[in-house]
C-alpha cells in the first residue's frame, strides 16, 4: 500500500470532537504519490486475457468462478482481445506450433502487462520433455510470477495473482515517456519456498490418508 | 440595449461550452499520448485476428444485405427526423397537422409491409431457410 | 500365431469365425495373426487393401460400417514379430460393427523404399485426417489423397516423429529459440491459403471473407482453429486446422516406463481424469494376463462415472455460456467443486490423480468415503431439473440450437462419431451395454438417445447421461464389494508391500518393479471404452521390456471435430458457435 497519513475515518470523526484542528485534517486526508496510486489501480483491476492452452485453463476457469472467485482482487473482467488485457496467464502446455502464436498475442498486448506463467508446462515444460512442447515459457517471454503444479490448484493461482499485485505495486513505472527514464523497474522478489520453508517444516498434524 | 449586445448576453454560455468542449477533446487526445511508457513491439499495429496473420484484405466486396439493411436504416431513420420536427409543432398544426403526418407514416408502412413481404429484411442463409422449411413440413 | 488358410477349408465356427470367412470370400490371400485381445487380425498386401476395406464395409454381413482407426507402426528394431510378416512400417485399419459389437484389424505391410498405399479416403470420409496424421508422424504416402498437408505437427516441421530414429525429448534436440525471423516464417506457414483447399476468394457478385476462429477465441474451447470462408454472414466452408496441442504422448510412450505412463493418460482427455487411465490399465492388465478384483472394478467403475459427471457438467455449462447464458456455468462449477472435494479425499488429487495403477489401485478407499458420495447424490437430482429448466427448456436456446448441426445416425457411422454425438441420432450404441467391460454389465442404468442429432439433443443427452451416471454411483456406494485394492500376481504395480521383508524373492520383485517397473509380456492388445466424449482406446505394442514398443491412443473427439465443416455450411457464424459448443471435445483428446 502506499503510505497513506489517514486513519479509520469514521470511527476518528466521532473521538475527535476536541482534538486539534490538525489531527481532524489528517485524519480526513489521504497523501501520496501519483505513481503509488497508479500503480495501486493497477494492481487491484488487472484485467486478465482471455488465454488458455490447456488443462490449467480449467483450473484457472474454476478461479473465475463462485467458490474461488477473482473477482475480489479486481481481475474479473476477462477481455478476449489483447489490447484491453493486462495481464496474460499461460495456462497450459506452451507447444512448438502455438509459440509463435503467443508471441504475437504478447506483441499486441498493450503497455502495461505482465505474464503470469500457470502451471508446471508453462514454468518448465513440465513432464513433456517431448519434441513438440517448449520447455517453459520463458524461453521466449519475460514471466513475473511462476505459479507451480499440474494442474495448480485455483487457490495457488489466486496467490499467485497477489503476488504480482505485491510486484506491481512495488515497480517503478514512468508515468509519462516525456519526463524521466524509459523502462520498467521490476522489483526482485524472493522465492516462496525460501520464505515459506521454516512454516513449513514446523507442520506435524497431516492429514491421514485412510480416512477423509 | 442593442440588438447585437442582447445576442452575446443570449449566447455566451453556448460559446462558452463550446470552448470548453473544444478544449476537453484536445486534453483527452494529447494527454493519453504523452502519458505511460512508450514500447513499440512489431505486431501491435497489425490486427488482432486470434492470433494468426490474417487473409485477405479490408476492402472487399460485401455481400448487397448489409448494404440494403444500411439503406433502410437510412430511409426509416430520416422519417423519423421528419416527424421529430412535426412534433415539436403538433399543436400548432391541429388536425391538419396531424392528418398529413398520418398520410406520410402510411406510405412509409406500406413500403415497409411491401419490404417485409418481399424476403428483404430475411437474414437467414438458403440452408436455413431450406431447414426451416423441412421443419414445418415434418 | 498366423495361419495362411486356403480357401477349400470350412470354417470350423460358422459365421463367427471372421477370419476364416474372410479367407473363404475374399480372393487375394489374407496371413491371421492372434492378438491377446481377440479381435481378429489380418494381414493383407498393400495393393488389395482397398478391396478388403470396401468388401468389410458393404458386404460382409454384419458390415464394419465404422473406421475406427488408421495408425501404423514402424516395425524396424522390434523383435518379437514372430509368424508375421516382414515388414518395415505397418499400416493398421481398425474398423468397428455397430450391428455386430465387434473390431476387426487390417495390416498392410510396407517397406522403407516403398511407403505408399491408395488412400481410403473415398470409403470413409473421416479416413482424411487419419491418413494426414499416419503421413505426419511415419512419412507414408497416401495415393490420391485430396490434401497431405501437415496435420498434428507445425508446417515447418523437419522429419516424422513417430520414426524410431526421431529424438523424443526436447533436451536431446536443439534448445528452442524464436527471433524475428523464425516468427514470420512460423506466422506465414501458418497462414491460411483458400486455395490450398479448393477455395474461390470471389463468388458471383461478392468476394469472400477468410476469418480466422482460433486459435486464441472464447469460443473454441481450447487451442483450436477454424478458418471459414465467409459469405457475409453465412459460412460457405470451413477447414479445421489441429495441431496446436499436440504433446507427443505417443511417442512419451515408447520412453516411459509401463507405471511412469500413467500420469500421460490423464492429460489425454484432461477433464476425464481417471477415467483415461482405465483403457490403459485394462490394456496393460490383459498383456501381463491380471485379474483384479471386484472390488477394484467397482472402485474403477465409480470413480469413471464421477469424472463423466464431471467433464459433461463442463459441457453443459460452456455450451450455454457460448449460446448466451452466463448463469448456468457458475452453478454447474460450484457442483464440479463438491465432485472434486470428493475426489480429492478418495485420490488425493483434482483433475489428474493418475490413481488407477497396473493390477488395481493407488490405495483403499479412505473410511468416510461413503457418506460424502451419499450426500453429493442426494443433492444432484434437484440440481439438474434446475439446469434442465434453466437451459433445456429456455426458449432462445431452442430456437438457438434445435434443428442446427443436424447429422443422421448414417452420417455420424460414416464420419466415425461415437459416443454422444452418435446417441443423439437416436442410434442405441453404448460401449458399456454392448461389449461391457470392468463389471459394467453388472449395473443397472438406461442409455439416454435423442431423436433429431441437433446441438439441443447433443446436450440432452448428456445431461440425462449424468443421471444415469447418478444411478451407478448410487449402486457403487449401496453394493460396495469387498476385497483387496490390488491384485495378487508378480507384475502388479506397485506390488503390494504386505509380504516384501519376510522373503528375498518378493523383496527383489519390489525393488525391480519399483525401479525399473515390470517387463509386460510382449503382445498386442486394443481395449476400447466408453469415455465421456465417446470412445477411447489405447492400442499397446508390447515388446517384452519395460516399456511399451508403440502406444496409440485412439480418441474420440479427433473424428468429432472432423465433421465441423460439413455440419456447418451453409449456415451462420453463429450456429457454426452453437456447433461447436454441442460436440463436446477437449483439444488434448484431439491432438494427445
Amino acid at each position: 500500500m502506499p503510505q497513506l497519513k489517514s486513519g479509520a475515518y469514521g470511527a476518528n470523526l466521532i473521538a475527535s470532537h476536541d482534538e486539534s484542528f490538525t489531527q481532524s485534517v489528517e485524519d480526513s486526508l489521504v497523501l501520496g504519490k501519483v505513481k503509488d496510486l497508479v500503480a495501486w489501480g493497477q494492481s487491484n483491476s488487472l484485467w486478465p486475457f482471455n488465454f488458455g492452452l490447456s488443462c490449467c485453463y480449467v483450473e484457472m476457469a474454476t478461479a473465475f468462478t463462485s467458490r474461488h472467485d477473482l473477482g475480489r482482487f479486481g481481475a474479473e473482467v476477462i477481455r478476449a482481445t489483447p489490447r484491453q488485457a493486462d495481464v496474460m496467464v499461460i495456462s497450459g502446455t506452451v507447444f512448438r506450433k502455438m509459440a509463435p502464436v503467443i508471441q504475437r498475442l504478447y506483441e499486441q498486448l498493450l503497455e502495461p502487462k505482465w505474464i503470469i506463467s500457470m502451471g508446471s508446462c508453462a514454468n518448465s515444460g513440465g513432464l513433456y520433455d517431448i519434441y513438440s512442447v517448449v520447455q517453459g515459457v520463458d524461453k521466449f517471454l519475460p514471466v513475473d510470477v511462476y505459479v507451480p503444479g499440474c494442474p495448480p490448484r485455483p487457490e495457488a493461482l489466486l496467490q499467485g495473482l497477489m503476488l504480482l499485485q505485491d510486484t506491481i505495486r512495488e515497480e517503478n513505472r514512468p508515468l509519462s515517456w516525456v519526463l524521466g527514464p524509459n523502462g520498467v523497474e521490476k522489483p526482485s522478489m524472493p522465492s516462496q519456498r525460501d520464505r515459506h520453508t521454516p512454516e513449513r517444516m514446523r507442520m506435524t498434524n497431516l492429514p491421514h490418508p485412510d480416512r477423509v | 440595449m442593442t440588438y447585437g449586445e442582447e445576442l452575446i448576453r443570449h449566447i455566451w454560455p453556448l460559446a462558452l461550452f463550446l470552448v470548453m468542449v473544444g478544449g476537453l477533446i484536445v486534453l483527452m487526445l494529447t494527454l493519453p499520448a504523452l502519458l505511460g511508457g512508450k514500447r513499440v513491439s512489431r505486431a501491435v499495429n497489425e490486427p488482432y485476428e486470434c492470433g494468426i496473420v490474417p487473409v485477405g484484405s479490408t476492402h472487399f466486396r460485401m455481400p448487397i444485405p448489409f448494404y440494403l439493411f444500411a439503406i433502410f436504416f437510412v430511409i426509416f431513420d430520416l422519417e423519423v427526423v421528419f416527424l421529430f420536427a412535426w412534433a415539436v409543432a403538433v399543436k400548432e398544426t391541429g388536425w391538419l397537422g396531424f392528418t398529413e403526418a398520418l398520410i406520410f407514416i402510411l406510405i412509409l408502412f406500406a413500403a415497409l409491409i411491401y419490404l417485409w413481404r418481399l424476403g428483404a429484411l430475411d437474414w437467414r442463409t438458403s440452408r436455413q431457410k431450406l431447414d426451416l422449411r423441412n421443419l414445418d413440413a415434418r | 500365431m498366423t495361419r495362411l488358410l486356403t480357401q477349400s477349408k470350412a470354417c470350423p465356427m460358422g459365421d463367427a469365425d471372421l477370419v476364416c470367412l474372410l479367407q473363404q470370400q475374399f480372393p487375394h490371400p489374407l496371413i491371421e495373426q492372434g492378438t491377446v485381445d481377440g479381435i481378429p487380425t489380418v494381414w493383407v498386401d498393400a495393393s488389395h487393401v482397398g478391396a478388403l476395406l470396401r468388401y468389410c464395409k458393404h458386404e460382409l454381413q454384419p458390415s464394419y460400417a465404422m473406421l475406427y482407426d488408421i495408425t501404423a507402426i514402424d516395425e524396424r528394431v522390434r523383435s518379437h514379430r514372430e509368424g508375421q510378416p516382414a515388414s518395415d512400417f505397418t499400416l493398421i485399419y481398425q474398423l468397428l460393427s455397430l450391428t455386430g459389437n465387434a473390431f476387426v484389424r487390417i495390416k498392410v505391410a510396407l517397406m522403407d523404399s516403398h511407403l505408399r498405399v491408395d488412400t481410403q479416403c473415398d470409403v470413409w470420409p473421416n479416413a482424411n485426417w487419419y491418413e494426414r496424421e499416419c503421413h505426419d508422424m511415419f512419412g507414408i504416402d497416401f495415393v490420391g489423397h485430396p490434401n497431405l498437408y501437415p496435420l498434428i505437427i507445425p508446417p515447418t516441421w523437419k522429419g516424422h516423429p513417430l520414426r524410431k530414429e526421431h529424438p523424443a525429448r526436447a533436451t536431446e534436440m536443439e534448445p528452442f529459440s524464436i527471433d524475428e525471423q523464425m516468427q514470420d516464417e512460423e506466422q506465414e506457414a501458418l497462414r491460411f491459403v483458400p486455395e490450398q483447399w479448393g477455395m474461390q476468394r470471389e463468388g458471383k457478385n461478392t468476394d469472400y471473407m477468410f476469418l480466422n476462429m482460433g486459435p486464441n477465441h472464447p469460443s473454441v474451447h481450447g487451442v483450436f482453429r477454424v478458418a471459414v470462408q465467409l459469405n457475409g454472414e453465412e459460412v460457405v466452408d470451413a477447414v479445421a486446422d489441429i495441431g496446436y496441442h499436440h504433446r507427443g504422448a505417443e511417442k512419451m510412450g515408447e520412453r516411459q516406463a509401463w507405471h511412469t505412463y500413467m500420469p500421460y493418460t490423464d492429460r489425454i482427455d484432461y477433464l476425464g481424469g481417471v477415467m483415461n487411465n482405465l483403457p490403459y490399465v485394462m490394456g496393460v492388465e490383459k498383456l501381463a494376463d491380471i485379474q483384479v478384483s471386484s472390488r477394484v472394478e467397482t472402485i474403477r467403475v465409480m470413480l469413471s462415472e464421477c469424472f463423466r459427471i464431471q467433464s459433461h457438467f463442463l459441457f453443459f455449462g460452456t455450451f450455454a455460456q457460448d449460446i448466451g447464458q452466463m448463469s448456468p456455468i457458475f452453478y454447474i462449477f460450484a457442483d464440479r467443486e463438491m465432485l472434486f472435494g470428493i475426489i480429492e479425499a478418495i485420490t488425493g488429487g483434482r483433475m489428474h490423480p493418475s490413481w488407477f495403477r497396473i493390477g488395481g489401485v493407488a490405495q483403499d478407499l479412505p473410511q468416510g468415503w461413503d457418506v460424502m458420495m451419499r450426500e453429493f447424490l442426494a443433492r444432484m437430482p434437484k440440481r439438474l431439473d434446475e439446469y434442465q429448466k434453466m437451459v433445456l427448456d429456455n426458449r432462445i436456446i431452442k430456437q438457438r440450437t434445435v434443428g442446427v448441426g443436424r447429422y443422421t445416425s448414417e452420417q455420424a457411422i460414416d464420419w466415425g462419431i461415437t459416443g454422444g454425438g452418435l446417441r443423439a441420432t437416436g442410434y442405441d450404441w453404448d460401449m458399456r451395454k454392448r461389449m461391457p467391460y470392468s463389471g459394467y454389465d453388472n449395473f443397472d442404468f438406461d442409455v439416454p438417445l435423442g431423436t433429431n442429432g441437433d446441438c439441443y439433443d447433443r446436450a440432452m443427452v448428456r445431461l440425462q447421461e449424468i443421471r444415469q451416471s447418478l444411478r451407478i454411483i448410487q449402486q457403487c456406494v449401496d453394493h460396495m464389494p469387498e476385497g483387496p485394492y490390488k491384485a495378487d500376481h508378480p507384475l502388479t504395480t506397485p506390488p503390494p508391500k504386505e509380504r516384501t521383508m519376510k522373503d528375498i524373492e518378493t523383496l527383489i520383485h519390489h525393488f525391480v518393479h519399483s525401479s525399473w517397473g515390470p517387463a509386460i509380456p510382449a503382445g498386442e492388445v486394443c481395449l476400447p471404452i466408453e469415455a465421456s466424449k465417446g470412445l477411447n482406446s489405447y492400442y499397446l505394442v508390447s515388446d517384452g521390456s519395460t516399456t511399451s514398443y508403440r502406444t496409440r491412443i485412439r480418441t474420440p473427439s479427433f473424428a468429432h471435430l472432423q465433421m465441423i465443416p460439413t455440419m456447418s455450411r451453409g449456415m451462420m457464424v453463429a450456429d457454426m458457435i452453437a456447433i461447436i459448443a454441442s460436440i463436446d471435445f477437449v483439444m488434448a483428446d484431439v491432438d494427445r
